[in-house]
């Protein structure tokens, strides 16, 4: 039963990296549709910022023992700022002029933009992992065997917080009601007196920031920022998506949790060399079944 | 003064011609049709009015800004709002969202304040709600507020678009074909709604419209296209007279027996 | 949009099918292109298949001229892109520096042509025709077995000769390819010792093995399991880790639930640090053992001090080091950093191949340089070469003769690799 409920964190804790991640995806979906593939890069560089801030703070000072606090919310603001700030020159350079392209241009634009800024990091880094310093304590909570790490709490809560934050801001602001408007109907939206780049430059930013803010508290938790660390959870985070409804922001959220949980219980099952396999296979199962996904809507529904 | 003023304006499409040096001038609070047959150029005179499309040549201005060029969105700021002939609305959006969306533009919440819930923002966001709940009940769509969009009935949905536009807070309204695929009783319904429009809310409004009823009954004065350029316009008495009108028209039948469709 | 849908459906079902394929670690196809020639090169004409472009490289390939001017270009297959980089860079500094170092042959100047090899078949398959269509001489790599297993086809089709300093499965020489040698040592052995010394030195009885779903990782893990059961010890299950994942929770789960005395994991430093580390979060209190593929500082380095106490196991340092230390001040002096694992090999196999050069190659009437491909791999085959990875001699399959100690076993104390035995 212990092992269970493990199992079962477990996929929690990768699930909710997989839901803040796809969010990124199914927001662009929305409004472009267009498979943003660089997302899961943005990720990796979270990761990577969030490294090279919390170094720079156990080299420099020692502001890391004394308000660990403190730095790490440094470490996530950078994170998303570094974020937000490729997904944006990303947009207006290779995604904007190919707007009124076919939908295969900016997808291999995409695919261009996520071998690029995994080389880069690979040169960056000399191709040397790059190991976090100690800022979270390794220790854990302990109920019989279960075991949580304080910073896995951390990531899991986080995700929870972020998810929220994003249903609110797209229920609730001005900038999320234009997202969903863009997101229903470009044209229409814009007569609407809502400006359309704009909010596609704020879709880009949204998703970002969720992505860079998720890989510097991943790089904390798994301790290493490494430049290909991005790509799997970027594609299981996509899968993620599609599995909920692409386009569908709560589809997303469901879809990271749900893949994460039955990767953990797989595992147990079948081997973790199986786990993607299983991730798969249920995919094309809700697919053939539910072509729009889990929570995603029929396209054709006024037809 | 002329609250709308449409000067030389064409416009082509790769070598064909679909509007071709038209003028016209639309008075403030003034109810207008503009009529004529299948592809005169109606809906492209409308697509170029809402920054759609931009003329080949001449000139678009409203209330002494041109506003031709313009990025849609600018436009809609500019004070001038429009329905579709094929009603686009948020179909996943509730009524009431959808007219939440048309009041973006005098919307200033963001994450910070949606979190806080700084009294300021409440009282933002409750006016918004409230004159959402007030435009809906204008149209006619009172207690129906929550409904998803694509399961209002038609004429509610035509009218939901109407509310949606109303909340851009727009001076100008243009509407493609408002009575299209209603019923006698409906349409009656519509056209007391446009004429509200104006003398409740002080609208200036456009219309393309085929029922004759409607444009004869509504329309205070009338432009007429036919095959890209303007061939009539003035008064619905004279411009039923108005023999090049009646020569367009010849065949439809449509103009003189009173809107058969 | 329907198309879309279709479309995504295709996609998810393409997926599957691949993820199935590589669980089931397939062999690897090798459909490719082939570059033309470069100078003095042998022609390869583009082919879809394999055996197609094999043949016309055999017929125009029993030798290979350099012309006068022009280098002697070395060709080096080794991972230079994803988190493999970080063991395959080394090798290639170490491969470009002894070809810096040996300067020119017979007047002729040398050059290294690094390629990506990815660290699986299909880009190592990629890297190979890309060095033959390239004019190499000889070909330095590639990294991993996989990689070397699918490679050598096209490789062996033109009689190119290919020394590893890294690929270790047994599979790699049981194919028999005459133009292949390793300098690093075969897994069948490394295998069997790591094994012997769990059970027999350390006293585990009870172990789970993890593998990276590698050619490398998998066989020495197969290997391991053959011996260890052979001896008595039980295996309690076989866990798989997918190399780019950095939470390997529900795994180290799993494990924890199996209470083994031993974890023994058989992969690259990037997966194996990350593993030790989530072991050690969970509580789990097992020994760690490893391979030559975590058998460097940068193992230990990045698993955050969770490898304290792994056992690692290693090709045998040589007994007398002089050698070893002269290559890595030298490797220290020109990159800055100290050699890795698998660098000393990679030098030796670079060196071997450069003497053999020096020996068969002759200059001809016109003042070029030819060098007779079948010559030089017989010149290899006869080497005995005294290097910083110790003696070298090859058997008929191409595999390095065991001399003195068959593996080292290094221990992590303090956070360095010491050997224990």
């Amino acid at each position: 039963m212990q092992e269970w409920i493990q199992l079962l964190i477990d996929g929690i804790t990768i699930g909710g990296v997989y839901a803040v991640i796809a969010l990124g995806y199914t927001l662009v979906y929305g409004v472009l549709r267009m498979i943003n593939f660089a997302h899961g890069e943005l990720f990796m560089m979270g990761a990577f910022t969030g490294y090279y801030t919390l170094n720079g703070f156990e080299k420099h000072s020692s502001l890391n023992d004394s308000v660990p606090v403190l730095t790490i919310a440094i470490a996530i603001v950078l994170g998303m700022v570094v974020a937000v700030t490729l997904a944006l020159v990303m947009e207006r350079i290779a995604y904007r002029p190919l707007r009124r392209a076919p939908r295969l241009a900016p997808l291999i634009s995409a695919i261009g933009v996520s071998i690029l800024l995994r080389n880069i990091m690979l040169r960056a880094t000399n191709a040397q992992g790059k190991v976090y310093p100690k800022v979270f304590p390794r220790t854990a909570v302990e109920i019989g065997e279960i075991r949580l790490l304080y910073v896995q709490i951390f990531l899991i809560v986080l995700s929870f917080v972020f998810l929220g934050l994003l249903y609110l801001f797209i229920q609730r602001t001005k900038a999320g009601v234009a997202i969903r408007a863009v997101a229903e109907d470009r044209d229409t939206a814009s007569l609407m007196g809502i400006n359309v780049d704009r909010t596609i430059m704020t879709t880009f930013a949204v998703g970002a920031a969720l992505a860079g803010a998720a890989g510097v508290v991943y790089g904390m938790f798994v301790t290493t920022a490494t430049s290909g660390m991005g790509f799997i959870p970027g594609i299981k985070a996509f899968t993620a998506a599609v599995l909920g409804g692409i386009g569908s922001v709560p589809g997303a959220m469901a879809g990271g949790y749900f893949l994460g949980i039955s990767e953990a219980i797989s595992t147990k099952f079948f081997g973790a060399q199986y786990k993607d396999v299983v991730a798969f296979v249920l995919l094309v199962a809700v697919l053939i079944f539910r072509p729009w996904g889990l929570f995603g809507k029929r396209e054709d529904k006024r037809a | 003064m002329a609250i709308l003023s449409v000067r030389h304006v064409s416009r082509a499409f790769e070598g064909l011609i679909a509007l071709n040096d038209v003028s016209m001038e639309v008075e403030a609070e003034t109810i207008v049709g503009v009529i004529g047959p299948n592809g005169a150029g109606k809906t492209t005179l409308f697509n170029l009015l809402t920054g759609f499309y931009r003329p080949t040549s001449g000139e678009i201005w409203f209330e002494g800004k041109r506003v031709d060029g313009l990025p849609l969105h600018r436009i809609a700021a500019a004070g001038i709002s429009r329905t579709f002939q094929n009603i686009r609305l948020f179909s996943n959006m509730t009524a009431i969202e959808n007219v939440l969306v048309g009041s973006h533009l005098h919307l200033s919440t963001n994450i910070a304040t949606a979190i806080l819930r700084l009294p300021f923002t409440v009282k933002q966001e409750k006016r918004a709600v409230q004159s959402a709940v007030e435009t809906l009940r204008f149209v006619g769509l009172a207690g129906r507020e929550n409904e998803l969009a694509w399961n209002l009935a038609y004429g509610e949905q035509r009218r939901l678009e109407i509310a949606r536009a109303l909340a851009v807070r727009p001076r100008m309204l243009l509407l493609d074909e408002p009575t299209a695929g209603m019923n006698p009783g409906e349409s009656v319904d519509m056209i007391r709604l446009i004429r509200a429009l104006r003398d409740d809310l002080r609208m200036t409004v456009v219309l393309i419209e085929h029922q004759m009823r409607v444009v004869m009954g509504v329309c205070e004065y009338i432009t007429v296209l036919d095959h890209g350029e303007k061939i009539s316009e003035g008064r619905p008495e004279d411009v039923q007279k108005d023999q090049r009108v009646i020569e367009a028209y010849l065949g439809t039948g449509a103009l003189l027996s009173e809107g058969a469709s | 949009m329907k198309i879309g849908k279709r479309a995504l459906l295709l996609a998810a079902m393409l997926a599957t099918l691949t993820m199935v394929l590589a669980a089931c670690s397939s062999g690897t196809s090798s459909k490719d292109k082939t570059a033309t020639a470069g100078a003095g090169g042998a022609k390869t004409p583009a082919a879809g298949a394999t055996t197609a472009a094999t043949k016309a490289a055999t017929g125009a390939a029993g030798s290979i001229t350099v012309k006068k001017g022009d280098k002697i270009k070395i060709g080096i297959s080794t991972t230079l892109t994803t988190d493999n980089a970080e063991l395959g860079i080394p090798i290639r500094d170490a491969a470009l520096l002894a070809i810096k170092t040996k300067g020119t042959i017979k007047g002729f100047g040398i050059e290294g042509d690094p390629q990506d090899d990815g660290c699986a078949g299909p880009a190592s398959v990629t890297a190979a025709n890309k060095l033959i269509a390239d004019g190499v001489v000889a070909v330095i790599g590639p990294m991993c077995s996989g990689g070397a297993v699918a490679a050598l086809d096209p490789l062996s089709g033109a009689n190119m000769l290919t020394v590893s300093a890294s690929a270790t499965n047994p599979s790699v020489t049981a194919q028999g390819k005459k133009n292949f040698f390793r300098t690093a040592w075969n897994d069948a052995t490394q295998g069997a010792e790591m094994a012997k010394y769990a059970y027999t030195t350390l006293g585990k009885k009870n172990v789970v093995l993890v593998n990276d779903q590698s050619t490398y990782g998998k066989g020495l893990m197969d290997v391991f399991k053959a011996s260890f059961t052979a001896a008595g010890g039980k295996v309690a299950s076989e866990e798989a880790v997918t190399v780019g994942e950095k939470d390997f929770g529900p795994t180290v789960t799993k494990i924890k639930g199996e209470s083994p005395d031993l974890v023994v994991f058989g992969g690259f430093i990037a997966e194996g640090a990350v593993l030790v580390r989530q072991l050690k979060d969970a509580g789990v209190t097992a020994s760690f053992m490893g391979a030559d593929g975590i058998a460097d500082q940068k193992y230990i380095d990045q698993s955050g001090g969770a490898a304290e106490g792994s056992y690692v196991s290693r090709g045998p340092k040589p007994t007398d080091t002089k050698l070893y230390d002269a290559f890595a001040a030298a490797y220290k002096a020109e990159y800055k950093k100290d050699a890795g694992q698998f660098t000393e090999q990679a030098t030796d196999a670079t060196n071997i191949v450069l003497a053999a050069i020096e020996k068969v190659a002759t200059v001809d009437g016109s003042g070029n340089l030819v060098i007779d491909r079948q010559k030089l791999i017989d010149a290899v085959a006869a080497t005995s070469y005294a290097g910083a990875s110790g003696q070298i001699d090859f058997d008929a399959k191409g595999d390095r003769k065991v001399v003195g100690a068959v593996n080292e076993i290094d221990q992590v104390k303090s956070g360095k690799l010491t050997r224990i035995q």
